[in-house]
């Protein structure tokens, strides 16, 4: 995990805009114009995309993450250790133009099916498209580990 | 994992939106892929994702409302592990610090050795 921090850290210091992806949410840094009409000095993330936990408990594509508990951050990567390393109860964004504080915590943002719950169905097409891959058809006789994922 | 616990339970690849495309502001530098737009161009990926690392696993392509991902708050990655009544067994962190293959497998011995 040190080595990845540190590759973020540099990679975020050239001082272009960066991207990145956790908890449900993919975010960029903002630019220079972005920060001025969301009233911010420094920092400043916009979410690109949210599913799961982070769109369950109300964080939505636009939003302007401007801080984590009232404490700012400097952008994305230092927005990603802040919301695994230290401890919060809120995110602080600006949504058309006014700020709101979004009441959550990390437990919040990894929420999904646990142990013990059902496992959510689905039906998928296979990679050639021509046939399906249906969960009910995959549990029963052996445990089942699905590896979510993508090539990036 | 795959290679040796196939015969002894079932695994699916559940192919999802890319966390680092080509055409984001931190992309991968390894792979120079843009964020697909279409469910043919995400099944495209996935194949490219298959052939180049090589995997035997069966593969399924995620919908591009994302459905699955979110159902199992999984993106950017995650393991879960389905036991034989249907329920969750074991699920790892959501990536990329939470993603570690190698407590899902002991998560599947366990399992297994029941």
């Amino acid at each position: 995990m040190t080595a990845l921090l540190i590759l973020m850290t540099i990679l975020c210091q050239d001082g272009k805009s960066r991207e990145a992806a956790c908890l449900g949410m993919r975010f960029r840094d903002l630019t220079a114009d972005e920060r001025k009409a969301a009233g911010l000095e420094s920092g400043g993330a916009k979410i690109l995309a949210t599913v799961g936990g982070a769109a369950k408990a109300g964080l939505r594509k636009d939003d302007v993450i401007a801080a984590v508990a009232g404490k700012p951050f400097k952008h994305a990567d230092d927005l990603i250790r802040t919301l695994y390393m230290s401890k919060w109860d809120a995110i602080d964004v600006v949504r058309d133009g006014k700020r709101e504080t979004v009441k959550l915590t990390l437990k919040d943002l990894d929420a999904g099916p646990g142990a013990g719950d059902a496992s959510p169905d689905f039906t998928l097409k296979s990679l050639d498209g021509r046939t399906e891959v249906a969960l009910a058809k995959l549990i029963g006789k052996r445990p089942l580990v699905l590896i979510f994922g993508s090539y990036t | 994992m795959h290679a040796d616990l196939r015969d002894r339970a079932e695994f699916l690849l559940v192919y999802v939106r890319e966390a680092h495309p080509s055409d984001c502001n931190w992309p991968d530098n390894d792979v120079a892929l843009k964020e697909p737009t279409t469910i043919e161009e995400r099944a495209a990926a996935a194949k490219l994702c298959v052939e180049k690392l090589k995997f035997t696993m069966p593969a399924a392509v995620d919908g591009m409302d994302d459905a699955t991902s979110l159902a199992y708050t999984a993106w950017p990655e995650r393991i879960y592990i389905v036991g034989t009544d249907g329920k969750i067994a074991y699920r790892t962190g959501l990536g990329p610090f939470g993603f570690k293959p190698k407590d899902a497998r002991a998560a599947l011995e366990r399992l297994l050795e029941k």
